[in-house]
Formats: C-alpha cells, sequence, structure tokens
C-alpha cells in the first residue's frame, strides 16, 4: 500500500500525469474551438448551395457527418475512438487520419530536421564570429543581419527567393510532383532546399543569439582561464573547451524549434507543396473535417509534450540537482 | 567538464541518429507518387489545380476542383457546345412528346465504363433514380424536380416522364454532377475508385499531391489528345505561377488578371474566357430598409458597373443584366439607369422620402471570391455621392454562407453560379415557392406567371420573349443590382495544342488537347 502510494506521489508519475491531463486540454479546446466557429460540414462542402438541400437530404448529411448527436456525445465518440487506435476517417480523402498521417509526418519532419540543420549551419558560425569581437563592427552586423532575418516574413522571403530563382535559372523543383527521398532523393533534395532556407533562415537569429551569449558567458568562466594558463593552444581552447560547452543550450534551443517546426511549417508547406502535417490541418479546417483537425492537433500535442516529458526525464538523469528537487 | 563533455557528445550523436532516422523514415513515407509531366516523354498532360477534389461522385460535386477532375471521368447523358446549348452526347437530343411530359433518349452504342462493362439505360435509369433520392445527398436534385419517373424499356432507350412541362429540363442533363455511373459499382467503391464513361480512366491518387488518369482508348468522342493527364495540386497561386514559366505545369486557371498576366511569358500564353456567372449587389426587398422601389432604384442608378469592373475587379469582367445564359442573355442596357445618374438616384430618394439618404448595411466576405471585399468598398464609395452610408460588413466565410442562407441582412455581394437555362438560374431566387425566395427578398405574382410560362413551352422564340419580360420586371423593380459577369484567364503552355477555351474555362473539351 505505502509503495502504491510512493509510486502515485513520485515526480515522475506525476509528471506523466500532468502530460495526461495536458493532453486531454488540448483534446477539449480543440473540439470547442472547431464548434465556435460558425458553419459545419455540410455549410463548409455545399457554401450556397446547402440552401437547395431538401430537409430529408438535410437530415441525412446531419447524420452521415454524426453533427445529429449531442455535442458531448459527439466528443466522447470520437474520443473513444481515439483511445482505441480509430482516430476518424476523411470524407474528403476516404483514407483515416492514421494513414494521412503516415504520408504526411516523414515529409514534416525531414523538412524540420533539415531546416534545423540550416539554422544550425548559419547560426552558430555567426554566433562564433559575432562573439570574436563582442561590441565591434562585426557583432553590430551580424546582429543587424539576424535583425533583419527575423523581420522578413517567411511568406514573403520564400516567394522571393522561389521567383528570382525560377526567373533567373528557370528552376523551380516544388513545381514538379512531390517525391519522397526513397523515391527519388536527388528530385526530393532539390524540392526541400528552399523550404528548408526559409525556415533555416528564421531559426538562424535565435540559434546565433545564443550562440553568441554562451560562449561570452563560457569564455569568463574559471576553467577556461585555467586551461589557458596550463597553456592550452588557442584553438584547441576556443572548439573544445568553449564551443563545445555553448553547444548545450543550443541544443536545447534547437530542440524547442523542432518541436514549433512540426507544427509550424504550414506557410512553407503550403508555398512549396509539401504534403507535409501543416496542410493536413489546413485542409481539415477549410472542409470543416472535425476529426481531421482533432486527431491531427492531437498527434502534434502529443509528440511536443512528449519531447518535453523525454527532455524532462533525461534531466533527471543527467542532473542529480533536479532529482533532490 | 569530461562529463559535460560526454553527455554532450551523446547529445550530438543522438541528435545525428535522429537525423538518420528521420530521412530514413521520410524515405519510407507511404506517398506513391506518380509520373511527373517532364518524366514522362512529355505525353502527361499537367493540370495544376490549388486544392484537393472534395467530393469523387459526381452527384455529390460542389467544389471547383471536383468539377475540373469529374468531367475528364464521367459523361453526362448530353454534351454540351461552345455557347451551352445541349447536343448529343452519350444519347442523341430527345424526342419530346407533344404534352412536353414525356423525353425519349436513344443512347448510343458501344459506350464502355472504365471497368469495361457497357454502359445502357439500365445505368442512366440508376443515376437519375439516386440523384433524386434524398439519401443520396445529391447537388443535382434540382435539375429533376418536375421528374415523376425514368424508365428503361430496353438497353438503349431511356424514358423520363415528367410531372409538368419543363423546358429548362435537357440544360440539366449537360451538367457534370449529373454523369452517368454504373448500376453494378458501390457509391463506396466510386468513391476511391471512379468508373466513368469519360475521356480519361483512374489511375491513382496521392491526397494533398495529385490525381493521376489515363487515356480511355474506348471514349466514345474519339480518342483523347494526351496519354495521361494529371492534376497536380499546388495551393499557392503564385508557385502555380513558377511552375508554369518552369514547364513543370501545363496548364492552370486564375481569376484575378494580375497573376495571369505574371505568368505570361514566351513559353506561356493566356486566354480569358466570360463566364456564366455573374456578380451582383444583392437587396433584400423584404427588408424595411429596402421595402420601397425608389430606394432601390436609387442605388442602381447611383452605382456605375463599369466602375466597379474597372476598379475592384481590376477589370476581369464585363458589365450585365441579370440573365447570362448565352440563348436567352439580358441587354445589359435595358434598365432605368444603364449608367450612374446621380441626379436620376437623388430624385428616386426624394420619391423613397428620403431625400438625404439613408444607412444602408452590406455584407461581403473575404472568403468567398478575391475581389468580393473590394467590391463592397467600391460601392460604399459610389452610394456615399448620393448621401446613402454603407456600412460594410467583412465577415468569414463560413458566417457569409450562413447568413446568406437564412436572409439574415439587407444587402449583399455575391457571385451566384449562371446556367444555360434562365429558368435554372432564376426560379429558385424569384418564385414565390424557390428555395432561394427567402434569400433573393423578392417575389410578385407577375415572376411567378412569367416563370411558370417559360418552362411550359418548347419553342425558343416564345422563352425568349418570356424571359426578356423577366429580365425587365427584375431591372425596373431593382430586385437585385447585376453587376458584372467574371472573366478567367487560362494560362497554358506553349506546347499545349488543340485546347479550345470555353466559357466558365469549363474543361469539356481538354480531352482534344494533346501535348508536343
Amino acid at each position: 500500500m505505502n509503495q502504491l502510494r510512493a509510486v502515485a506521489r513520485h515526480p515522475v508519475t506525476r509528471r506523466v500525469g500532468e502530460t495526461l491531463l495536458t493532453l486531454l486540454g488540448i483534446s477539449i479546446l480543440t473540439f470547442i474551438l472547431l464548434r465556435v466557429v460558425p458553419g459545419n460540414q455540410i455549410t463548409a462542402a455545399y457554401g450556397t448551395a446547402a440552401g437547395e438541400l431538401t430537409p430529408a437530404q438535410l437530415h441525412s448529411l446531419e447524420i452521415y457527418y454524426g453533427l445529429d448527436k449531442p455535442l458531448i456525445a459527439q466528443y466522447f465518440s470520437w474520443l473513444g475512438g481515439v483511445l482505441t487506435g480509430n482516430l476518424g476517417v476523411s470524407a474528403t480523402s476516404h483514407l483515416s487520419v492514421l494513414q494521412m498521417t503516415a504520408q504526411s509526418l516523414p515529409n514534416t519532419l525531414e523538412l524540420a530536421v533539415l531546416s534545423i540543420v540550416v539554422g544550425l549551419l548559419l547560426g552558430v558560425p555567426l554566433g562564433v564570429l559575432a562573439a570574436s569581437r563582442p561590441g565591434k563592427t562585426r557583432d553590430n552586423l551580424t546582429q543587424f543581419g539576424s535583425l533583419l532575418a527575423l523581420s522578413i516574413p517567411s511568406f514573403l522571403l520564400a516567394t522571393a527567393v522561389a521567383s528570382w530563382l525560377a526567373n533567373t535559372f528557370n528552376w523551380y523543383p516544388n513545381g514538379a510532383g512531390y517525391n519522397t527521398l526513397l523515391e527519388n532523393p536527388a528530385l526530393n533534395l532539390e524540392q526541400m532546399i528552399l523550404p528548408a532556407l526559409v525556415l533555416g533562415i528564421s531559426i538562424a537569429p535565435p540559434v546565433m543569439q545564443t550562440a553568441r551569449t554562451a560562449i561570452l558567458d563560457i569564455r569568463a568562466e574559471d576553467f577556461v582561464r585555467t586551461a589557458r594558463a596550463k597553456g592550452v593552444p588557442e584553438r584547441r581552447l576556443q572548439f573544445r573547451h568553449i564551443l563545445r560547452n555553448a553547444l548545450i543550450p543550443v541544443v536545447t534551443m534547437s530542440g524547442l524549434q523542432f518541436g514549433f517546426l512540426l507544427g509550424g511549417a504550414l506557410v512553407a508547406e503550403q508555398i512549396f507543396s509539401i504534403p507535409g502535417i501543416g496542410r493536413q490541418v489546413l485542409l481539415g479546417l477549410n472542409e470543416k473535417e472535425y476529426a481531421v483537425v482533432q486527431s491531427t492537433v492531437l498527434i502534434i500535442a502529443t509528440m511536443f509534450v512528449l519531447v518535453n516529458l523525454l527532455t524532462d526525464l533525461v534531466y533527471r538523469v543527467v542532473d542529480p540537482r533536479v532529482r533532490v528537487r | 567538464m569530461n562529463q559535460v563533455s560526454r553527455s554532450t557528445r551523446r547529445a550530438l550523436v543522438a541528435g545525428a541518429a535522429v537525423t538518420a532516422a528521420t530521412l530514413l523514415l521520410a524515405g519510407c513515407s507511404g506517398t506513391s507518387n506518380s509520373s511527373t509531366g517532364s518524366s514522362n516523354s512529355g505525353r502527361t498532360l499537367v493540370f495544376g489545380i490549388t486544392a484537393d477534389p472534395t467530393q469523387m461522385v459526381p452527384w455529390t460535386l460542389t467544389s471547383e476542383q471536383s468539377l475540373q477532375v469529374l468531367s475528364q471521368l464521367y459523361s453526362p447523358l448530353l454534351d454540351s457546345n461552345a455557347q451551352k446549348e445541349p447536343i448529343a452526347g452519350l444519347a442523341d437530343l430527345p424526342k419530346v412528346s407533344s404534352d412536353g411530359l414525356t423525353y425519349t433518349f436513344t443512347l448510343h452504342s458501344g459506350v464502355k465504363f472504365a471497368d469495361g462493362s457497357t454502359l445502357d439505360s439500365t445505368d442512366v435509369k440508376y443515376t437519375f433514380d439516386k440523384i433524386m433520392d434524398p439519401a443520396s445527398k445529391a447537388s443535382s436534385t434540382s435539375y429533376f424536380a418536375s421528374v415523376a419517373s425514368v424508365e428503361a424499356p430496353d438497353p438503349q432507350t431511356v424514358v423520363v416522364k415528367l410531372k409538368k412541362a419543363d423546358a429548362s429540363f435537357p440544360a440539366g442533363l449537360t451538367q457534370p454532377n449529373t454523369g452517368i455511373v454504373p448500376s453494378d459499382v458501390s457509391v463506396d467503391s466510386l468513391q476511391t475508385k471512379p468508373d466513368g464513361s469519360g475521356p480519361y480512366t483512374f489511375v491513382s491518387r496521392v491526397p494533398n499531391e495529385s490525381i493521376t488518369l489515363k487515356r480511355n482508348a474506348d471514349y466514345f468522342g474519339g480518342e483523347p489528345g494526351a496519354a495521361g493527364l494529371e492534376f497536380r495540386i499546388i495551393p499557392d497561386d503564385q508557385s502555380m505561377v513558377l511552375a508554369l514559366k518552369t514547364g513543370a505545369v501545363d496548364i492552370a486557371v486564375f481569376d484575378n488578371p494580375v497573376t495571369a498576366k505574371t505568368a505570361t511569358s514566351p513559353t506561356v500564353t493566356t486566354d480569358s474566357v466570360g463566364s456564366l456567372q455573374y456578380h451582383a449587389l444583392q437587396l433584400r426587398a423584404a427588408s424595411p430598409v429596402l421595402s420601397n422601389v425608389n430606394t432601390r432604384l436609387a442605388i442602381q442608378c447611383a452605382i456605375s458597373r463599369q466602375d466597379v469592373v474597372d476598379s475592384a475587379a481590376l477589370g476581369a469582367g464585363d458589365i450585365t443584366g441579370p440573365i447570362t445564359s448565352p440563348q436567352f442573355k439580358s441587354d445589359t442596357n435595358d434598365q432605368p439607369c444603364p449608367t450612374q445618374d446621380l441626379a436620376k438616384a437623388k430624385s428616386y430618394l426624394a420619391k423613397a422620402g428620403t431625400p438625404n439618404g439613408f444607412t444602408l448595411n452590406l455584407m461581403t466576405s473575404q472568403g468567398l471570391y478575391s475581389s468580393a471585399v473590394d467590391e463592397a468598398q467600391n460601392i460604399q464609395a459610389q452610394l456615399g455621392k448620393v448621401g446613402i452610408k454603407v456600412n460594410v460588413q467583412t465577415l468569414d466565410s463560413n458566417t457569409y454562407v450562413q447568413k446568406w442562407l437564412a436572409g439574415d441582412f439587407d444587402a449583399a455581394i455575391a457571385q451566384n453560379s449562371g446556367s444555360p437555362d434562365p429558368n435554372t438560374m432564376y426560379a429558385r431566387y424569384f418564385t414565390s415557392t424557390g428555395t432561394y425566395n427567402k434569400v433573393a427578398g423578392y417575389r410578385s405574382p407577375e415572376l411567378d406567371n412569367l416563370f411558370a410560362q417559360g418552362i411550359a413551352t418548347t419553342d425558343t422564340a416564345q422563352r425568349t420573349a418570356i424571359y426578356k419580360q423577366i429580365s425587365e420586371q427584375l431591372v425596373n423593380n431593382a430586385a437585385w443590382i447585376w453587376l458584372f459577369t467574371p472573366k478567367e484567364y487560362i494560362v497554358l503552355n506553349t506546347s499545349v495544342h488543340g485546347f479550345e477555351p470555353r466559357v466558365d474555362a469549363d474543361l469539356m473539351t481538354l480531352w482534344k488537347a494533346s501535348i508536343s
């Protein structure tokens, strides 16, 4: 009994419980928000032509879309399905949300990973450059560049870059049908370059700022002074002692950005015709496909929350101080 | 320090592993992409569309993209010519009994569905019965409002009996949402594997990416020009332009003249076509503020339709009267104020007892079509000149549709569909029993009588005279203010040959197009 109580009171159990409650809250919020917005699947599908539907047709459609049931029954019917592995079926594509997600999620994951890579490749060297002469010209220029990159909206940058490349070099690989990495690796990477670049440019500024601040902080640490006093060569000191330690907050920050990219790469997916999970949600919203939106949002939220949960648990393993708290 | 280094290394190794796993997962994605136009010896025609089709069974179709795709997969009973008049299709033009109540269709022999089965009268009867069945949720039910029964006395003959004479009936049979489906294939199966008698047959569909079709060698109209047809989904207009310019897409349709212009290059040309659709300022005479005919006429006189076209629609339209059907088209100048006449508008306002104007609520929506809000603002400015203060309410499209259907507005900017037959266009709005009469907000015994006469005869001369009177009734009472018919822009690669642009940019003749 005491053991059971101890397990129930254990911080890990509590954290898992909080995670489940968060997901439940998200599912309720998504369900309510979708219903608060005027219209339903019938008006979304038929538009003004819905006025020509006879009462019998209207009733038949309400049954088809499950709109004849009370809201509470609709919610628990969907939740019951989710808990038994049935995330719902799209009335548009006639595929289950699970099948749709199996197709779209890998594309979004690939885009997110490549965007993070671009963001790191741009952000870290610029952070090092800025930190090498704090307050001087190269620092100011880098800071200005990062502010500029943050200020340009993704959709504008995406359209401008794509238009320039297409008009100048007749190159726009995203006009061809989307190809996965296995189907056509070369074309897939070509199709991913522009969206990854656009998203990477928006990720680079926070990476650069984090790297710059971390490098400056670590450079002032005692162990750096000691290493320098022991005669560690400057190049080795910069890379092995300072940069490597500075990368820890950069990695943490990249993880957060990755989480946002899973749900927030919609603009790039839309402009560059990448059939990812953001477009899956948008399609669901346009057609008022409640099950598609609710289940997809829940999947994105689950991934986000799980990454956070795992991070917390890893911290417990890595850092004994967290365990004590 | 060493401990930190090790954990960092671990983090980096883990990161690399996640990257590799993700790329592998991406590679294993279940997407089975079809062959692209450029890699298929130029024989597949690639048509760019901006959204995934939402319906795949003909009688349910409501979206533009579904219309474009399904018009290549299915054939309606009758075809239509460039003027949208019914002509022979799967069947010859019908023989009509002297009382106008019986239509007898003779089907062409040897027509086949994609699955190889023969299309006969049983399939036509099955399709029409399905359309009339409320459980089918058909968007084409209204075309069959006068039908009493459909009979299939022999494999090549279909007999349709009407409850009352209805000359507009054949026009409905040319529409893609009356396309004939096989009677022995379940509707569920048609949702995922369309089976029609159109110029192309279904090969595969990748949601949110593409729909691939191949030539139907047995098509009754002749051999389709391209070996394959791919509808490629590119949601962003600007990306579509780039895809056209780089040759990844061969044809696309735009409603925005500026977008179409940016696509034009030495290898890309643009054709503009008119439309049977019309943009109107819908006035609800049933609303207290617009119940006086002089008030509505004042609005008509205060508006320059050409100014709306030039300023709001960027010139992409032609001013129009109520009826856009080519055979029965209204004279655009046949109305109390064919052009803006502010003095006359003020005199109507004085007659209405509001010489200093009044306040009018006008609803529009950003999500309906590109120029909807600009049109409302242009009208707001024009009516302001005679003292009519317009409150523009910009709603999201769902709210707009709900208020529109409920007739919960005084005035609305609208883009309504047209039809080859004026009865189909307006009986639903302006007859007492019309499904949209509450939305139109105007009715009269004269209109009820004229609409009844209009479908009681099949004589074109008589019908033309009747619909001229209907058109006059509508504009003389300023039931609505008809503004313009929009233009659509078909942008195509110069390697596409034989494409015949048609009104409404419909794709009934796309099958003739080939690609070099």
